[in-house]
């Protein structure tokens, strides 16, 4: 049978090559019975559709978005709290553990199951003309932001004025001035070529995201269990791979980026986790249980 | 799932069946053929309502619709008279005039033609130009609006493309100018050989000069698009709401034909007009889907690289390409159909993806007044009565002038990127 | 633009006037009107805060956070009010180069072939979304917190609607109207 793996980034992105690799190792476990059909680059939809998509069966597995699947299981929009993790070791521990776990299960109420995580990356703040090493240097910045109560609470707390608007806007936004700044992980603004409007760039490592990779629960369930174990251990294996492009593109992009003229900061990041405090609490209203263990997984 | 999609999109299509309907039934027809979880087709047709930069699409039509449905219409024509109307065929080179004026509030040729049409036609018909030639003039010069900003077919591509709709909007207005020039030229050599009339205003200039004071607000509204977008007052979904404003603003307190009425059928002709352009958008989105998953762009991207060993010859393919496709297709449709292909083909040969863009509208803006199927062209004809073949005798020196433009977008990347 | 309220097929057609035609004109007349009421609502209502949004941001420097997000409801459903106004007066974009060519039987064996294809694929685009229907109803928008499926169900009220109105068109045709007239200049957009 054809499995269409699909996801919304380019040729180059540690999420293409990964879901290559997937492909790979999932036709090659299953004895070439599945093949799989790549689709990359949001051709099947951008993530919140192909989520809906895998529900409804049109594709079998999408490597997904944070944001898009805390639409559905919104306690995965929770590792997305301010300073959450201290390095991306410690965060994969709690993915891979029983918070992962305890987010596959209420994913699956909801038709998706989910059959790991690989990383998205670790958002900082790029600025039009000035470095934001401090929570007192966002006091009054216009910043961009995806359409996600949590970041927009984040830079609430540290009294920025965020501001939602569609990525495809955004080159023209900053352009224009309409924003400050905004802010992303590197692959983003260095794709978008975002640092050529605004070179600022500080290491604030505000949030983290992850890649929740989701399959639709009925084909899961339609597999026999040889087949369910080559999938999650693509996922697994490819996982490695990615993760280890996530962190090295980081690491690459720096100086790609300074030799076009961005110029680099780092945070002090003591400050804004306790200037941004008042995140948990509010979140800790909604989620008591979770937001304890996920403090005490990050060793917060 | 390729091959039936396109016998049966165009069997459907030769029976009279809506374009949109007939794309749905061939995709539906595919999916089940291969079988292929139908449900995409559902899911698709949503997909483009989820843009936030489409929203600029009913909005800009809202306020061309608040603009023109009050005095303003009128104060047009007669400047465009003041203007031109002392040449040789002057009504003529009043729609084109006209036309490229009318550009700067509307982002629809079909809306150009449709109300310049009923406002000049009768007019040219009384003054002795043959049916046929005054049929031709508006079909043709009506495509104008698609390149002066703002533009839905330029906004279109800018969504499939990624480029800046600001750049688009820019880059659009010299080709604009240069089809208008262009334009005139070819009314003014048939004028002279058919010896049309002149028809100045009569009163001249001294008894239109209110007029053309109260013009003024309605005629700075490209001022304003295209300033709020270039010194980022606002992104182009905000402006197109802006535009409204400004449109209600105008008509309210500097002409004040405003009512409640005017306003309210203004919006159900927005709607009308959304859903219409909307459904063949959403169905092309499920066409798209088909193409992707059996890989069509990519092959076909390769295919043409393989093939044609000179860029210069890829930019002749995707021109002819686009002649046949709009012959048949209107031109939001086709944007959007061979957007993304072409795309793919315009990165691979390094053509500038704004170039690529100003080449697709100005070619497929040529299929508006070509038959068999032109929308520009059938209402022109309709208007005045003249048969299709009549007016498309007529519009030769046209699609003459169409097609040195569109050479020139194509071969001189000067005119497109600044 | 011309009004979006010239002779429609509906008050200009030429059928006769049976208390069955009436019921079936008046059954058009009231999708005609539920889709107005969807346009003017959603097209108002997105104008009042995109705008009031824009001079949040300039003003106060800071605008609505939902302000991005209403359209992923709005938007269909004014679509959808569009589509059933345009379907209702029988105002579709079609190449007609057949249907302009015939006339008397042939003309009216057409008329019902093509709303019979309408009808048959409306109906199975409606019929086939019931699984992204199912899906969409776990799916909350992040700042607006609504589901959605209440976006969504604007495909299941416009392909139901276009339906319906095919279905008529059938009985309107049988019944001796001409309900294939098109009036471009309402319909196209380039
Ligand atoms: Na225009
Ligand atoms: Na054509």
């Amino acid at each position: 049978d054809e499995v269409i793996f699909a996801h919304g980034a380019n040729p180059g992105n540690p999420r293409y090559v990964a879901a290559e690799k997937w492909a790979e190792l999932f036709t090659d476990c299953t004895g070439g019975a599945d093949t799989v059909n790549h689709a990359p680059s949001a051709t099947m939809g951008d993530d919140a559709e192909m989520l809906t998509s895998a529900t409804a069966g049109i594709i079998q597995v999408t490597a997904n978005s944070q944001g898009a699947m805390s639409q559905i299981v919104p306690e995965i929009g929770l590792l997305g709290l301010p300073f959450l993790f201290e390095d991306l070791p410690t965060a994969w521990k709690v993915l891979d553990g029983d918070v992962g776990a305890m987010i596959d299960e209420r994913a699956q109420n909801a038709g998706l199951k989910v059959l790991g995580f690989w990383d998205n990356g670790i958002r900082n703040v790029t600025h039009t003309d000035k470095f934001v090493a401090t929570p007192a240097d966002v006091e009054g910045m216009q910043i961009r932001t995806p359409p996600d109560q949590m970041t927009i609470d984040i830079f609430e707390s540290v009294g920025a004025s965020p501001a939602p608007l569609a990525w495809s806007e955004l080159p023209s936004a900053l352009q224009s001035g309409v924003f400050d700044g905004q802010e992303n992980p590197l692959v983003n603004i260095y794709s978008a070529k975002l640092h050529e409007i605004t070179p600022y760039v500080t290491l604030t490592g505000h949030q983290y995201q992850a890649t929740p990779v989701v399959a639709g629960l009925a084909w899961w369930s339609g597999l026999d269990e040889a087949k369910q174990t080559c999938a999650l251990e693509a996922t697994a294996e490819a996982g490695k791979i990615q993760r280890d492009l996530v962190a090295a593109s980081d690491a690459d992009l720096r100086p790609k980026m300074e030799a076009e003229g961005a110029k680099f900061a780092e945070a002090d990041k003591a400050a804004y986790r306790e200037a941004t405090k008042p995140v948990y609490d509010k979140y800790a209203e909604t989620f008591p249980e979770l937001v304890a263990a996920l403090r005490e997984a990050a060793g917060l | 799932m390729t091959a039936p999609l396109i016998w049966i999109f165009f069997g459907l299509l030769a029976l009279s069946v809506p374009v949109a309907h007939a794309m749905l039934g061939g995709v539906a027809a595919a999916l089940w053929l291969d079988g292929k979880p139908m449900a995409v087709i559902a899911q698709r047709l949503y997909t483009p309502t989820q843009s936030f930069p489409m929203l600029a699409i009913p909005f800009f039509i809202l306020a061309g619709n608040l603009m023109m449905s009050g005095k303003f219409g009128t104060y047009l024509v007669n400047i465009a008279r003041l203007i031109v109307g002392n040449f040789k065929g002057g009504l003529g080179q009043v729609s084109i005039i006209g036309s490229v004026m009318f550009g700067g509030v509307s982002g629809s040729a079909v809306a150009d033609a449709t109300a310049l049409g009923n406002a000049l036609i009768p007019v040219q018909t009384k003054e002795g130009y043959p049916r046929g030639f005054s049929a031709a003039i508006n079909s043709a010069s009506s495509t104008v609006s698609v390149l002066i900003p703002p533009s839905i077919p330029l906004i279109l591509y800018g969504l499939v493309s990624s480029v800046s709709i600001v750049d688009l909007f820019i880059a659009g207005i010299l080709p604009g100018v240069m089809l208008g020039v262009g334009m005139f030229a070819a009314v003014a050599i048939v004028a002279h050989f058919r010896n049309l009339p002149r028809s100045p205003l009569a009163g001249g200039f001294k008894a239109f000069r209110p007029q053309i004071a109260a013009a003024i607000p309605a005629l700075l509204m490209p001022v304003f698009v295209i300033g709020t977008l270039r010194f980022g007052i606002a992104t182009p979904t905000e402006v197109s709401v802006m535009a409204v404003a400004y449109a209600l603003l105008v008509s309210g307190l500097v002409y004040r034909d405003l009512s409640l009425r005017g306003i309210w059928r203004a919006i159900v002709d927005t709607g009308m007009m959304t859903g219409a352009v909307m459904i063949i958008i959403m169905a092309s989105s499920t066409i798209q889907w088909v193409l992707t998953a059996e890989r069509v762009p990519q092959d076909l991207a390769a295919w043409v690289q393989a093939t044609f060993s000179n860029p210069w010859m890829v930019i002749f393919a995707l021109n002819l390409v686009m002649l046949v496709v709009g012959a048949f297709l209107d031109l939001p449709a086709a944007v959007l159909l061979l957007g993304p292909l072409f795309v793919t083909i315009g990165q691979a040969i390094g053509l500038d993806l704004v170039q690529l863009g100003l080449m697709m509208v100005v070619n497929l803006a040529i299929g508006l007044y070509t038959p068999p199927v032109g929308t520009t062209l059938f209402i022109s004809a309709a208007i005045s009565g003249a048969r299709i073949g009549e007016t498309v005798k007529a519009l030769l020196p046209f699609y003459a002038v169409a097609i040195v433009v569109l050479l020139l977008i194509s071969y001189v990347p000067a005119l497109t990127i600044y | 633009m011309p009004a979006g309220d010239h002779m429609s097929p509906e008050t200009g057609g030429k059928g006769q006037s049976s208390p069955f035609l009436t019921l079936v004109r008046g059954a058009i007349a009231l999708l005609d009107w539920s889709g107005r009421l969807i346009v003017g609502v959603c097209l108002t209502a997105m104008f009042a805060a995109l705008l009031v949004n824009v001079i949040l941001r300039y003003a106060a420097g800071s605008g609505i956070s939902w302000a991005y997000e209403i359209h992923a409801i709005l938007l269909p459903w004014l679509v959808a009010g569009g589509l059933v106004i345009a379907s209702a007066k029988g105002r579709n974009i079609a190449v007609s180069l057949l249907s302009d060519m015939l006339s008397g039987r042939a003309r009216l064996v057409l008329n019902i072939f093509i709303q019979a294809a309408i009808l048959i694929i409306t109906a199975s685009v409606l019929w086939s979304s019931h699984p992204i229907l199912k899906a969409s109803q776990f799916q909350t928008l992040s700042t607006l917190g609504i589901k959605q499926i209440w976006g969504y169900s604007s495909i299941a009220y416009s392909f139901g609607a276009m339906s319906l109105i095919a279905f008529l068109g059938i009985l309107r045709t049988l019944a001796g109207e001409d309900v294939a007239d098109l009036a471009l200049e309402d319909t196209s957009l380039s």
